[in-house]
């Protein structure tokens, strides 16, 4: 019985050892952990697509570029919901938001080497063909 | 000297010597627990030879299912945390969704 015993513990011991080390060398690098822990969007690309400097800079440059046309599509949208403007025209509003974004999500994949590039447009795009503008802005910030 | 006259003077040697062994007191307990180690630590690895096949299949299935358990769990929360990651992301380049958020 004891030896059974020692023998089952060492074969669990084993179990663990495996699960130990194949879950280390699987799991998201040290920087990615950190930047999902930090909750930081920004560090979380540079990570997940190992950006270079260079690429991180041209990418936060573009960001903050792209900031300034979003909120002049934003600004739109909301106005056009505000006056009660045609769902129509509201719709044409949206699809040229989404457009833009899609376009300069386009534009910071073809900073990234290809490979990396083709992954992010898959994570990314999704995110953007599922979003919503159906709602208004303002009503959705008095929530 | 005759070889009868070296007979008696080798028995009286012989008589005469006198063995005054070291008294081990605890001699024979020794004896006996060295036996008793010897035997327990040879006992498992008997065993282990007796039922090697048994063991070894176990071992190999704990090392396979450890394995997959641990890989799958890293890439299921790898994945997790990257849908979380790519929404917050989308979300911070999008003007309306960070005043929605606020």
């Amino acid at each position: 019985m004891k030896n059974l015993l020692i023998t089952a513990g060492i074969i669990v011991a084993l179990c663990g050892f495996s699960y130990g080390s194949f879950y280390a060398l699987s799991r998201d690098s040290a920087e990615v952990r950190l930047a999902v822990k930090t909750g930081d969007a920004m560090e979380w690309l540079r990570s997940e697509f190992h950006l270079t400097d260079e690429q991180y800079a041209d990418i936060q440059s573009m960001h903050d570029d792209y900031y300034v046309e979003c909120s002049i599509h934003c600004a739109g949208i909301m106005a056009a919901q505000e006056e009660g403007k045609s769902a129509e025209e509201v719709a044409r509003l949206e699809t040229i938001c989404e457009s833009a974004m899609a376009e300069h999500c386009r534009s910071v994949a073809a900073v990234m080497n290809p490979s990396n590039g083709a992954r992010y447009l898959k994570i990314v795009m999704p995110r953007i063909a599922d979003y919503d503008h159906h709602e208004a802005p303002s009503l959705q910030i008095n929530r | 000297m005759s070889k009868n006259d070296h007979d008696k003077s080798l028995s009286t040697l012989l008589s005469d010597w006198q063995v005054s062994p070291s008294t081990e007191t605890h001699f024979r307990q020794d004896v006996w627990n060295r036996i008793g180690q010897r035997q327990k630590k040879s006992a498992w690895s008997g065993y282990l030879r007796a039922h090697a096949a048994t063991a070894a299949s176990f071992a190999i299935f704990a090392t396979i299912a450890g394995g997959v358990t641990g890989y799958a769990q890293a890439r299921d929360q790898s994945q997790e945390r990257r849908e979380a990651m790519a929404t917050a992301y989308v979300q911070s380049i999008d003007m309306s969704a960070q005043l929605a958020r606020r």
